[in-house]
């Protein structure tokens, strides 16, 4: 007997059975505070949830598929702009061929596209990239990593390091990061603020305020949406360095893997002039008080059209590991998908020129 | 009424990645190398170009072009 489908926004109380499903999809688990972080306490309210359920004859209904806007608050100068972030695109892999599922998307697309003037996702498998074109998303730029470092010696020291975590993990003498590691205790040494102090910190009370103003299209630094994508982000630390001085204003966030102590990954970078040379004292100055605290690598993530990438600096110093990677693999970018809404091309916005660093917001590890 | 001939017109112009000459009436789309997103643009062309519309819960059973002319017959 065939079952009757059908689709309806998220209601309270369906969070474990999305979180069911979230693990029969991805293989992964989630709990209750990761999905509340996630969908329902975004400074911008909570996310656009569609449910898929399939009813059987007798009136079972099972959850068979969900997909989700996660609401991130941008600006383009002194303008306010909202933007949704496609995420947890699943569907039960014994119904995939059951249902048309980009024809849902299409109607919940028609629910949620007025609420938001720009539509975006990060990268995604192959599949996921072709849903995103059948939904009239664009491709203007590509999403690259690469690793800097502060200097050669810092470089040889980081691939050192490489060699001898491999060999403690064969010996299984991994040492676990957590609050107590050397390299965490570095980095609270050299300046680096916890969650708890980045919070209590009024340089951010009213840093964006000022310094929206010399970006255009580039996601808010308001401390509350600081607070949610990172401080308070229930799937790792993020480490906060704060250099407001004669000759630079601005911040970074960096978080740190348990499997890679000796590498960083830059979360989110802002001098409040927008100016290469500002972008490039406090690069500069990042990775200074990384090695020192026994960080020689720093990832970074980011879109083709980036500040950072625009500064120009970045390059120097990039390293030599990073360029013969990336000189080996034929296809080290991905697109990043973009859609404009009707809302957003209203307020002649650009699908380029975005101002922004890695923004993968479920964070997850 | 409706062909298969005019079917596989159809389906050309949904633009699916597929071999016009391994395309068999009763032969499954998945079998001609289909997937779902294939499969959506088909049905948005025939929605579009007959005017139809296939509700969700017979897609399964649509998994032949003749079996989709059958449908779109009745």
């Amino acid at each position: 007997m065939a079952q009757k489908y059908s689709f309806r926004p998220y209601r309270s109380g369906d969070e474990a059975a999305i979180n069911e499903l979230y693990l029969k999809v991805t293989g992964r688990s989630r709990t209750k505070e990761q999905f509340e972080w996630q969908w329902l306490n975004a400074p911008e309210g909570p996310g656009d949830i569609w449910l898929i359920e399939a009813a059987d004859a007798d009136g079972n209904v099972e959850l068979i598929g969900h997909h989700g806007i996660m609401p991130v608050a941008f600006s383009n100068g002194a303008s306010d702009l909202l933007f949704g972030k496609t995420e947890n695109t699943m569907v039960l892999p014994d119904y995939r061929k059951k249902i048309l599922y980009p024809r849902f998307e299409k109607k919940f697309q028609r629910e949620y596209a007025g609420r938001y003037d720009a539509l975006f996702s990060t990268m995604g498998p192959a599949a996921a990239i072709r849903q995103r074109k059948a939904m009239g998303y664009d491709f203007p730029v590509e999403w690259f990593s690469s690793r800097y470092t502060h200097s050669f010696v810092s470089e040889a020291l980081f691939a050192w390091a490489l060699v001898v975590d491999k060999f403690k993990a064969k010996k299984g003498q991994a040492i676990p990061f957590g609050k107590q590691c050397a390299t965490y205790e570095g980095l609270r040494q050299n300046g680096f603020m916890d969650h708890e102090e980045a919070l209590n910190s009024d340089f951010f009370d009213d840093f964006w305020e000022n310094a929206r103003l010399n970006f255009s299209v580039a996601p808010s630094r308001r401390k509350p949406d600081l607070k949610w994508r990172f401080w308070t982000n229930p799937y790792k630390d993020h480490l906060t360095l704060i250099v407001d001085e004669r000759d630079v204003s601005g911040y970074c966030i960096v978080s740190i893997l348990p499997a890679h102590h000796n590498e960083a990954f830059l979360e989110d970078f802002c001098v409040s002039s927008n100016t290469a040379r500002e972008a490039e004292l406090l690069f500069s100055r990042l990775l200074q008080l990384l090695k020192d605290s026994g960080i020689y690598s720093l990832q970074v993530t980011r879109t083709a059209d980036s500040c950072l990438e625009s500064y120009g600096f970045l390059d120097k110093h990039k390293m030599y590991l990073s360029r013969y990677m990336e000189s080996l693999r034929e296809n080290h970018t991905r697109p990043m998908p973009r859609k404009l809404t009707e809302k957003g091309l209203m307020g002649s916005l650009e699908n380029c020129s975005w101002d922004i660093t890695g923004i993968v917001l479920e964070g997850r590890l | 009424m409706i062909t298969n001939e005019r079917l596989i017109e159809i389906l050309m112009a949904s633009g699916a990645d597929v071999d016009k000459s391994s395309i068999e009436p009763n032969k499954t789309f998945e079998n001609i190398g289909m997937d779902s997103l294939d499969m959506y643009n088909f049905f948005v062309q025939i929605e579009d170009d007959l005017g139809v519309e296939v509700p969700d819960d017979v897609f399964e059973e649509l998994d032949t072009l003749e079996k989709v002319r059958a449908y779109l017959e009745k």
